[in-house]
């Protein structure tokens, strides 16, 4: 690669990097993979740098190439060795703050989510896009997005619910 | 009802929203991701040539010894039990939760192959800096001591404990990570070659790790 190709791989990375960890830790939950997925993606687009800005944003084929790579490592891990809901949430630290006991049920309810319904939430929450640009980075329909996104609010509530009720029942 | 379900919906959706960007905002960051991008892809170019270079390397030094081979022994120094961290491609046993199904990474296996230390950082430093850490995955061959302690009822300590010192002086440091081997931020008082002794329940094995000067990597850490 040339160094000018080089220096413009580096500047998006400086530029987007951060956006691309953020999606990467929403998705997996896990600090390492976050990382490993990110590098995955990442040394592609370094590989290909040229020929991507030449067809398309790079942006779009990031996000494309980050959750599909995502959804293919949860569909290997769910036909092998690990859980279909993914990985356990990590620990939380003690954290004596106001809220800390509603943060971890939240990322416990967020963990009952498919890979599919959880790669549609974090493009509609995380990286604030629309339906029809979810279904593009997907291969779906708007529709089928907007499916996944309902079942997905259900499953997070039903979680959510069943954390409160297992909270009242030890209170008694 | 309908009103009620409504108000659930969106409350749902708050929570999802806040959930989602509260776990986003945790993500671990890597200030030199595009130079750990720039490397990764180095070496994977390094290690196509790799086979050749080291056949002729092997070829050169031989060839060197037979040529120039003193009359007498030259008098030996110790040399360090550290050598420069390797990047190739992980152990079978080591690649539980990479993506890529062979991993390259850079690593150092123990002295009796119990334990891979895998080095997520350009180098490791020292002294420990605030916006930099010394992180190593730790992975293990051997089974859980839970799986193979000899009976139900022992109490095996699960936590991962290293013990090093610095080669050729009495530093010592120590730490432990808790449940057993896997991510840990391993920092050391002063740079230099670090051997590590590694206790996971009835399994021990050493290590070494070179550490380096912070203030002359400083070009390669932030």
């Amino acid at each position: 690669m040339s160094t000018v190709r080089s220096q413009d791989f580096e500047a998006y990375v400086d530029a987007r990097g951060r956006a691309w960890e953020r999606s990467a830790y929403a998705l997996t939950h896990d600090r390492h993979a976050a990382q490993d997925l990110v590098q995955t993606v990442l040394l592609k687009v370094f590989r290909h740098w040229s020929r991507i800005v030449a067809v398309e944003q790079p942006d779009a084929y990031v996000r494309r190439m980050l959750v599909r790579t995502y959804l293919d490592q949860q569909r290997r891990r769910s036909s092998g060795e690990r859980p279909a809901a993914g990985p356990l949430p990590e620990a939380l630290a003690p954290d004596p703050a106001v809220g800390v006991v509603q943060r971890d049920e939240f990322r416990r309810a967020l963990g009952a989510l498919t890979p599919m319904q959880r790669a549609v939430l974090v493009l509609r929450h995380v990286e604030g896009l629309p339906d029809d640009e979810i279904a593009g980075v997907l291969g779906c329909t708007a529709a089928t997005v907007r499916t996944h996104a309902s079942r997905g609010r259900d499953r997070f509530r039903d979680a959510l619910d069943g954390a409160a009720h297992g909270t009242e029942q030890e209170q008694r | 009802m309908n009103d009620t379900l409504h108000d659930r919906t969106d409350a749902t959706d708050d929570y999802l929203h806040r959930a989602l960007l509260d776990l986003a905002d945790d993500a671990p960051h890597d200030p030199q991701l595009a130079a750990t991008i720039r490397r990764r892809s180095g070496w994977r170019r390094m290690t196509t040539a790799a086979p050749v270079a080291a056949a002729l390397a092997v070829l050169l030094v031989v060839a060197g010894m037979l040529l120039f081979r003193p009359a007498r022994p030259a008098p030996t120094h110790p040399a360090s039990a550290c050598q420069p961290v390797q990047t190739s491609v992980l152990p079978s046993w080591a690649r539980v939760g990479f993506t890529d199904p062979e991993p390259e990474m850079p690593s150092v296996l123990s002295d009796h192959g119990l334990f891979l230390a895998i080095v997520f950082v350009p180098a490791l430093v020292s002294p420990p800096a605030a916006d930099y850490n010394n992180k190593i995955l730790w992975a293990a061959r051997p089974a859980d001591p839970r799986q193979t302690s000899m009976s139900a009822g022992d109490r095996v300590d699960l936590s991962f404990h290293i013990d090093g010192r610095l080669e050729g002086t009495s530093t010592t440091m120590s730490t432990t990570v808790p449940g057993g081997p896997g991510p840990s931020i391993v920092d050391v008082p002063a740079p230099g070659c670090w051997v590590l002794r590694l206790t996971w329940g009835r399994y021990t094995d050493t290590v070494a790790l070179p550490y380096a000067d912070r203030a002359s990597a400083g070009s390669t850490t932030g």
